[in-house]
């Protein structure tokens, strides 16, 4: 094979290059071929064809290819409407809660401000300082109202001593600004003790 | 100078009118009535005064401060 390769292959060259390269016939061929494709009117033509397709300045979308480009643009138009839709919602949500924040706020402000209003010096203090004040019920009984939240709030007190004796829940419905419901507990404590305890949930 | 304050979720809604002005008496007045009537309860208060409330049934010109709020419950 290798003895018999070399000279089968320089036979095939030597007879393509007398043939094709520098012969006559192979000028002639090179020639034929250039007018042909490379810069004859049948080369420009198809290369303006090959350019009016796909460099994309003159691309038409066929009737045939229509369906998928409505169908992939209107999924795209609906996919954006949604996220615009859910964005606004998020956003009317973060106002909404600025303003309902705004407002317990200044319920809050108010209702601090008409409690601390009708409390003592001492007792107004006692809020602020120590989160609870105190006050006489109607039958004399020691009670003290803590500041923090509304709901089981309320301790009676022994006459002497820190330690109370029980917790009381009681106070308006409604979802008052806490400040006024310690009002409210204040106000029917030293008018009502009695009623006070009867309506009260009474914990150890 | 009477104040009346109703307690609610707003902190308060007030009503504010003076005894020698009929028209004033007359609208607070007729603010009282119509929550008490729905079963507020109405506290005259002395400012500064904290353990001096007192429960009221009647509308009082001369009352410094009213309170009213609703009936409290057992939580």
């Amino acid at each position: 094979m290798a003895n018999i390769a070399p000279s089968i292959a320089e036979y095939a060259w030597a007879g393509w290059n007398s043939t094709y390269s520098t012969s006559t016939v192979g000028l002639i061929t090179w020639d034929e071929w250039n007018s042909t494709y490379s810069t004859s009117t049948v080369g420009n033509a198809s290369w303006a064809c090959w350019n009016s397709t796909y460099s994309g300045t003159t691309f038409t979308v066929t009737a045939a290819m229509q369906p998928a480009w409505q169908s992939w643009n209107n999924a795209s138009e609906e996919r954006h409407a949604r996220q615009v839709a859910q964005a606004e919602r998020r956003l009317r949500q973060v106002e909404a809660d600025q303003r309902l924040l705004q407002v317990r706020e200044t319920a809050n402000r108010r209702a601090e401000e008409l409690l601390l209003s009708l409390l003592t010096d001492e007792q107004a203090a006692s809020y602020v300082q120590r989160g609870w004040f105190e006050v006489r019920g109607s039958r004399g009984g020691r009670w003290r109202i803590r500041s923090r939240g509304q709901a089981g709030n309320v301790d009676l007190m022994p006459e002497i001593g820190e330690i109370r004796e029980a917790s009381f829940c009681c106070h308006p419905p409604g979802g008052l600004p806490a400040a006024d419901a310690h009002l409210a507990q204040m106000l029917h404590l030293v008018t009502d003790e009695e009623g006070f305890r009867r309506t009260a949930n009474r914990a150890a | 100078m009477g104040e009346m304050s109703t307690l609610d979720r707003s902190g308060d809604q007030r009503v504010m009118w003076d005894a020698g002005n009929p028209d004033e008496v007359a609208a607070a007045r007729r603010t009282f009535d119509d929550l008490t009537g729905k079963g507020y309860l109405a506290y005259r208060a002395e400012g500064k005064k904290g353990h001096q409330g007192t429960q009221i049934r009647e509308f009082d010109p001369a009352a410094e401060r009213i309170i009213l709020v609703k009936p409290s419950a057992g939580g």
